[in-house]
């Protein structure tokens, strides 16, 4: 009886081992293709979508300093339908968790956003903060294929290039997530930056610079990469970047380091119109004097505060108005701030925003500072 | 029949455990917006009466439990009716529960793995937990409120730089009617849900301590929420709010800390799984020991496992998908919730009054 007993017991204790077999769905990183990065286009013959994915070679072993990677193209009917059937070429199922950027074609993106980016907002193997651009070449994918020159994985240098576009401030840096949020949200357009390659001396680069810009979920209209940089001085998103200014003749001769600039929007009643203002207060350094006779005395500093505060009022009025006038879409979010501040407005011209926007008054102030002029005291001055 | 005893301090942590429990990660109802915090401070004042009334039963019937206040006051064929349907919703309460963490679990973390996996894991768990008593329950519940209440706290300061505190306005947006809508649903889920704790109020000390147990859990399981309440809101902004499953679970995902602190949402679901666990054990004891009062077993550990695995079971088939699980816990459940949390325990509680001043004049007559 003891023994039986004793039998059952060992038996018994074997069955937790049933549950330690551990992972239920185990996967190695090799069975595994991860994606870095993502292009859309629109196949030309059939109109399908056109998927092409970078992804990091694993294969490359440990001679190998850097990650290789490899590129797939597929056109199919829906974004998932693509990825799944992506797998008859791989043999393995793709990894998105690593991706780092979504590039959309222009036509892509002319065309309506939603049909592509829901399924990455979705579903579970994706993650939301991957950066989204619209290419401004005629495909978005032959962006991703310009790695063939650069030796390394594309879409890891985009990202890269994403976090450090605070000290330029050319183009928006959106993420999926914030494209998605500014689509639901009422009175606030949605945009994401531009890439296009850049071409010299018959050699081509990948460059970021220049917004598109969206009204509801279809790309209306594109801006510079100085507009863009007014844009989001008006959005309070400048952290970084250079303002040429001139002397009041047009030729640019100071270079200011924008240190911090703070935005504030308020929306009011003014002569029974509703007036938006945009006041500014901008902390900068001089870093650039390119005569020898324009920063010569203390005086002088305040001039170049006055001329960078009227090219920055002047940019950011011409560009709010290039948006109003043209592209009806408010990506300043000035909408927003009238929902927040005055909800009973805000009821009545919801409706039509966009066409309440372009009529919207607006008046720019602009505040700049000069803190400090680097590690000289003057401009160069020339000897006889 | 060994009694046993839970100290104050262990029962206010099962009951804050409780309360927060699954709206840690289920969030709240999307309608009011960016108003939700309203309907919660409304939840929080008219969960109060009910407190009282929770906290006079204990005065009223010291030593004794909801099972035997039933069959007390409503005889033994009515009261053991009443009883049913309160095992009824302890269990079903239960199996709730564990199915918002299944469906999290598959929606999120092991999209492969089927559902019953993880809930027999916690279930099983749950079910050792209560066949050990009520007081093992008290000190883990002790011991995982401070880790709780420690991540959360360390979540909001590493959220605070996402923070867009402008969702905030405009107070009021969408107007009274969705807020006292919410309102409603937040009063039946999660904070009438601590009906369940009248069961275990025999193991409660003394004679006004249940009052205390009350307060303390529904002001420290309110904050707490509070605090959830306004992290998703304003790191993700009532629109984007109202269309996800478990905006908690997305509102930490994205949590950065200069690139380097990131994806930290795997170790929070930790949080999610703790407060769950806690809210299932008491609904699993509160069910053997109905089904023991009603059935007069000696003890309820013999029947803890089978309705343990019935829990378990309910659970893996008690919705088709999480579109009905959502539809179900926001719209339908504050109306099926009423019965068991204002209407059973106001008559019984009229009716126990009536009864104790009866007995009050009976003494002093002659």
């Amino acid at each position: 009886m003891i023994r039986l007993g004793r039998v059952l017991f060992i038996l018994l204790s074997l069955l937790p081992l049933l549950s330690l077999f551990g992972c239920w769905n185990y996967k190695e990183v090799d069975d595994m293709s991860i994606v870095a990065g993502v292009a859309l286009d629109k196949d030309e013959k059939s109109g399908k979508l056109l998927l092409t994915v970078e992804m990091v070679d694993t294969k490359g072993g440990l001679q190998q300093t850097q990650a290789g990677f490899k590129i797939l193209t597929l056109a199919g009917d829906t974004m998932f339908d693509i990825v799944r059937n992506m797998i008859s070429m791989t043999g393995k199922k793709l990894f998105w968790s690593h991706a780092k950027v979504i590039i959309l074609s222009e036509e892509i993106a002319r065309e309506g956003m939603v049909k592509v980016i829901d399924w990455y907002s979705r579903d579970t193997g994706t993650r939301s903060d991957v950066y989204i651009f619209v290419s401004k070449e005629k495909t978005a994918r032959e962006i991703l294929m310009m790695n063939s020159t650069s030796e390394s994985i594309m879409s890891f240098e985009l990202a890269q290039m994403m976090l450090d576009e605070r000290n330029s401030s050319t183009a928006p840096v959106v993420e999926i997530w914030d494209f998605i949020d500014k689509l639901e949200s009422s009175g606030k357009s949605a945009m994401a930056p531009l890439i296009y390659v850049h071409r010299a001396d018959g050699r081509g680069n990948e460059r970021v610079s220049g917004t598109a810009v969206f009204s509801k979920d279809k790309m209306v209209g594109m801006l510079s990469g100085t507009e863009s940089k007014y844009m989001l001085f008006a959005q309070d998103k400048v952290k970084g970047g250079v303002l040429p200014v001139d002397a009041g003749d047009g030729h640019p001769v100071y270079s200011l380091e924008i240190q911090s600039s703070r935005t504030k929007v308020r929306p009011s009643w003014i002569h029974d119109k509703l007036q938006i203002q945009v006041d500014m207060e901008t902390q900068m350094n001089l870093d650039e004097v390119m005569t020898s006779n324009g920063f010569t005395h203390f005086d002088a500093k305040k001039a170049i505060e006055e001329r960078a505060e009227e090219i920055l009022q002047e940019n950011i009025t011409n560009l709010i108005h290039k948006v109003q006038k043209e592209y009806h879409a408010d990506v300043f979010g000035f909408g927003e701030k009238i929902h927040e501040n005055m909800p009973s407005t805000w009821k009545k011209i919801n409706k039509d925003w966009s066409n309440e926007f372009s009529k919207l008054a607006v008046v720019v102030r602009s505040q700049v500072t000069i803190n400090s002029s680097a590690k000289t005291t003057r401009s160069i001055k020339i000897g006889d | 029949m060994n009694k046993e005893i839970l100290p104050s301090g262990q029962s206010i942590s099962i009951a804050v455990l409780f309360i927060i429990g699954s709206s840690l990660f289920m969030g709240v109802t999307g309608r009011s917006g960016n108003s939700a915090w309203i309907s919660l401070l409304i939840a929080m004042s008219l969960s109060v009466p009910l407190m009282f009334v929770y906290a006079r039963l204990h005065v009223l019937f010291p030593g004794k439990n909801l099972f035997d206040m039933l069959i007390a006051m409503f005889g033994g064929i009515a009261g053991r009716i009443i009883s049913c349907t309160y095992i009824w919703y302890a269990l079903h309460l239960g199996a709730l529960v564990l199915r918002n963490f299944g469906e999290f679990s598959e929606t999120v973390a092991l999209t492969e793995t089927p559902m019953i996996a993880p809930m027999l894991c916690i279930g099983l768990l749950c079910v050792w937990t209560v066949y050990s008593g009520i007081e093992v329950l008290g000190r883990s519940a002790k011991f995982l409120l401070l880790f709780t209440i420690m991540i959360l706290f360390l979540l909001q300061i590493l959220a605070i730089p996402k923070f867009e505190y402008h969702h905030l306005k405009p107070v009021l947006d969408s107007g009274w009617g969705p807020i006292l809508a919410d309102a409603m649903g937040l009063f039946t889920f999660p904070f009438g849900e601590i009906v369940i704790f009248l069961g275990v109020l025999r193991a409660l000390p003394g004679k006004g301590s249940a009052k205390k147990v009350f307060f303390s859990g529904l002001l420290m399981g309110g904050g707490v929420i509070m605090v959830v309440i306004f992290r998703n809101l304003l790191i993700l902004g009532p629109d984007i709010l109202s269309s996800l499953y478990f905006p908690a679970y997305v509102a930490v995902s994205r949590i950065n800390v200069g690139d380097f602190l990131t994806r930290i949402e795997g170790s929070s679901a930790i949080l999610f799984v703790t407060a769950l666990y806690i809210k299932v054990s008491l609904c699993l004891y509160v069910a053997s020991i109905g089904v023991a009062k009603v059935f007069k077993l000696k003890s309820y550990r013999s029947v803890v496992l089978q309705l343990g695995l019935l829990m378990v079971y309910l659970a893996d088939f008690i919705y088709q998908d999480i579109m009905q699980m959502q539809n179900f816990a926001y719209h339908t459940y504050k109306i099926y919730a009423l019965p068991f949390q204002v209407f059973f325990p106001l008559l019984l509680w009229i009716v126990a009054e009536i009864v104790a001043s009866k007995g009050k004049q009976k003494e002093s007559a002659p």
